[in-house]
């Protein structure tokens, strides 16, 4: 048996599916020995534990016991350290925001600098991109014709076509 | 000398509304009812009667400290049990974290060997009187590991759901599910055991 149908047995057992899957799941339980024995089990093994819980008692005495607990609940509380906790967590609270803001602006900042550089012609050579020794690739784009190509291609191929007009060159 | 009034027939609603205002007598009569309840719990998921004793009485401070909070939409010691219980949960994790229990981990999440295990088809607790039932569930629960026997504690114990299980223990509703079958499956296989070593 799976175990996700052996947990749906289960989620049957303690009423954790919903009237319609553990109506689904009464009929398979009904025509499968083997989810019966299993659910016969999980059930006596809830029945057992839920019924079968030890009483224990405490080993103290209660004056002794409760001594401890008084101890505690009159023991002065530390005011002072309470006090700078709140003001680094009020400075916290305020620096946080204002250091995401901070970011926020920078990159837009950034960002708005990258893309008045791409004005520039010459800017969209330099884009090009060394993907590995085996691929290549040249990007071009154009702000005023609103376009952006890619152009990927493969080393080895292209070292081939460019060694042949050299040869030609040689025999010539 | 002054002589503490007698509330040991005030009922908890009532003993509750007067250490909300700071009546310690009351309080110490709420401790008086439920201390054997509370250290319970916590040494049902400590396995150790000195820490289960500690963490009962921190409960019990904090449960003074908090009990403004206490609104009395469960009764107060089932609001009790659960600061015990999530007090026992905090150092359960302490301790985990200095223990290497990476193979242990691995086999309780894909099952290990309860998996394995054939299906109990025969009652091992058929017949047995009460006490020894308890003494064999204790002794079975003692047994299992420290996750298995939490989720069983708080499903079957403080019959909590499998969300609020998860929510407590930090973790997927799956691995509440998990654990749980696992653990039911290795409790019933132990039981098994000691009914077999009872008949030989």
């Amino acid at each position: 048996m799976k175990l996700e149908s052996e947990l749906n047995l289960q989620s049957y057992l303690d009423g954790e599916l919903s009237n319609r899957q553990a109506r689904k799941t009464a009929a398979w339980i009904a025509g499968d020995q083997a989810a019966q024995q299993l659910l016969t089990e999980l059930t006596m093994a809830k029945t057992a534990v839920c019924s079968g819980e030890l009483e224990i008692k405490l080993p103290e005495t209660r004056e002794f016991y409760w001594s401890k607990i008084e101890r505690e609940i009159l023991r002065p509380q530390p005011i002072q350290p309470k006090q700078r906790l709140g003001f680094l967590t009020a400075w916290r609270r305020f620096l946080v925001p204002l250091a995401g803001a901070a970011m926020v602006t920078f990159l837009t900042i950034y960002t708005f600098k990258i893309y008045d550089g791409a004005e520039d012609p010459q800017r969209h050579l330099a884009v090009v991109e060394n993907l590995s020794e085996h691929t290549g690739a040249y990007s071009f784009r154009s702000q005023s014709e609103k376009m952006f190509v890619v152009w990927v291609y493969n080393r080895s191929e292209e070292a081939i076509p460019e060694a042949e007009p050299a040869d030609d060159m040689i025999e010539q | 000398m002054a002589t503490q009034p007698d509330k040991s027939a005030v009922p908890d609603q009532k003993l509750v509304r007067q250490a909300q205002r700071g009546d310690m007598i009351a309080f110490e009569e709420l401790v008086l009812r439920h201390r054997d309840k509370i250290f319970a719990r916590a040494f049902s998921m400590m396995r150790n009667e000195e820490e289960a004793v500690d963490l009962s009485q921190e409960a019990w401070v904090k449960g003074w400290q908090r009990l403004k909070q206490f609104q009395g939409d469960s009764s107060f010691v089932t609001w009790m049990t659960r600061i015990v219980i999530n007090l026992c949960l905090d150092q359960l994790r302490k301790q985990k974290r200095h223990r290497m229990e990476s193979i242990e981990m691995m086999e309780e999440e894909s099952g290990g060997v309860e998996r394995q295990m054939p299906v109990v088809q025969v009652n091992p607790t058929a017949g047995l009187e009460r006490a020894e039932l308890r003494q064999r569930i204790d002794k079975a629960l003692g047994q299992l590991s420290m996750e298995h026997r939490t989720v069983l504690i708080l499903h079957e114990f403080e019959e909590l759901e499998y969300k609020e299980i998860a929510k407590r223990m930090q973790c997927s509703i799956g691995t509440v599910m998990s654990r749980l079958f696992y653990a039911r499956r290795k409790m019933a296989n132990l039981l098994a055991g000691f009914k077999r070593e009872e008949l030989s």
